[in-house]
């Protein structure tokens, strides 16, 4: 049998599929939905969360306030302003803000996935 | 001989073949890419200024990052002149004072427009609540939380240091005086101003910008998205802050918001709001939200205060406010949602 007479190889093909597979790996993780909790302090970023969990946050020793992340919404607790526009605000879903005037902090639910609404009038 | 030729042509169609496919599943990737997700050339920035929380998303042919900062400091510029809060601001200087103050021609023309509107607006706006602001525990508001209703005697004593009436403007020499110890605060009017003036700015760095500017729910468009289509805003839901009640599609021009849900104490299970009825002295009742559109900031700011106090005669607002430049969408106590006609513009996407 001449082998040498064949359009592809076994190496040819590997590489296609491997190129192929690369991109739909590629593509699926770039279109799955990632969703964080950016935590700002005084405009700067200050905590970023991933995992679902209460969240302590501490500038030295002044504790503000606790962030409750649940993977599908997120709120505060214990804030130590004297508004509680924070607590007040309740459950944020994707996209949604929290904000906390006295202690310059800004809570943003980040989405990869279009969430519609660019920006809240209120 | 013709068997290495034989060989060469097999390889170099191997090679092309691998070529043309690798070219293929790049292209596929740069356009799907490119359609199903528009490019992100919006730069953010998040801050504190005007005594609330403000976001600019712009994007310019010159730096979106010294723009945006650009536009920062003209807000930070305006609140730092109309704090009434500041010993050193315009306002308490002019409040501090039983005489005429020497004004610059912004804070003239400010000071001008917030007469009119009060005007416009039968005394609803009122640029000279000041006092009765103080009196309630309104005025530092980020530092302390008001809890007692003050009594009706001492709200009658502040009443009468409140009015437009109050406020003198003598244009000829550029000068203002207030009347029987009455005591500004442009709280209802200055973001919005600070909004547009953050357009202007913008607009003198690049006129073909584009984007908006965020001031505690108060937005000013600077152009549209991506160019061509319109920012989508969120109104919201007074009672559920995570949901919105209505959508807005919005090119240009402004959007404000007065409501009763971020500043306010209970006592005994009634809520005393920060928006105050000139007239009674007291929380003004009827409306729980009320979202202007308008031309600019100034007239969507004033007309959303001036729309929340007269939120009991919601059919008047909805109807006549229009005329005044600016398109209501209002959400009285029982909760029911009422429109201008003129509404519908901007709740359809274009």
């Amino acid at each position: 049998m001449n082998r040498r007479g064949k359009l592809f190889k076994k190496y040819d093909l590997f590489l296609v599929i491997v190129i192929v597979v690369g991109f739909f790996v590629f593509y699926s993780t770039r279109s799955r939905e990632g969703r964080s909790v950016e935590v700002f302090v005084e405009g700067k970023l200050f905590m970023r969360i991933a995992a679902p969990g209460t969240y302590e946050l501490c500038d030295g020793e002044k504790c503000l306030m606790k962030v409750v992340f649940d993977g599908q919404k997120v709120h505060v607790e214990d804030s130590n302003c004297p508004l509680k526009i924070c607590e007040r605000t309740g459950n944020v879903g994707p996209g949604g803000t929290i904000i906390c005037v006295p202690n310059k902090v800004l809570i943003k639910f980040r989405t990869n996935v279009d969430t519609a609404v660019d920006v809240m009038t209120w | 001989m013709r068997k290495r030729d034989s060989k060469n042509i097999l390889k170099l169609d191997r090679r092309i073949l691998l070529a043309g496919v690798s070219l293929m599943v790049v292209l596929l990737a740069v356009f799907l890419t490119s359609f199903f997700k528009a490019p992100p050339s919006y730069y953010e920035m998040n801050g504190f200024t005007l005594g609330t929380y403000c976001r600019i998303v712009v994007s310019s042919k010159k730096s979106s990052k010294v723009l945006a900062q650009v536009i920062f400091n003209e807000l930070e510029r305006i609140y730092k002149k109309y704090n009434p809060n500041d010993p050193d601001s315009v306002v308490s200087k002019i409040n501090g004072s039983d005489d005429w103050v020497d004004v610059d021609e912004e804070t003239f023309v400010l000071l001008d427009a917030a007469v009119r509107f009060s005007k416009l607006t039968e005394g609803s706006f009122d640029p000279t609540l000041g006092e009765l602001i103080q009196l309630w525990g309104f005025d530092r508001i980020a530092e302390k939380l008001p809890s007692r209703v003050p009594t009706l005697e001492e709200i009658n004593e502040a009443l009468k240091r409140v009015g437009v009436d109050k406020l003198e403007l003598d244009s000829q020499r550029r000068r203002v005086r207030l009347l029987h110890g009455a005591k500004l605060d442009l709280g209802g009017i200055a973001k919005g101003y600070a909004l547009d003036r953050a357009y202007q700015v913008a607009k003198e760095v690049d006129k073909d910008c584009t984007g908006f500017v965020e001031a505690g729910g108060d937005i000013r468009i600077l152009g549209p998205k991506f160019g061509s289509r319109p920012w989508v805003v969120g109104v919201r839901d007074p009672r559920n802050a995570g949901s919105a009640i209505a959508y807005l599609y919005l090119t240009s021009g402004a959007v404000a918001t007065s409501g009763d849900y971020e500043r306010y104490f209970e006592v005994e299970g009634v809520r005393y709001h920060h928006i105050l009825d000139p007239k009674t002295g007291f929380p003004s009742r009827g409306a729980i939200s009320v979202t202007v559109v308008a031309d600019n900031a100034v007239t969507a700011d004033a007309l959303s205060t001036a729309g929340f106090v007269m939120g009991s005669q919601w059919e008047y607002v909805v109807l006549e406010f229009p005329k005044l430049g600016g398109s209501v969408l209002m959400v009285t106590e029982d909760g029911s949602i009422r429109r201008s006609p003129t509404m519908v513009v901007y709740e359809q996407a274009r």
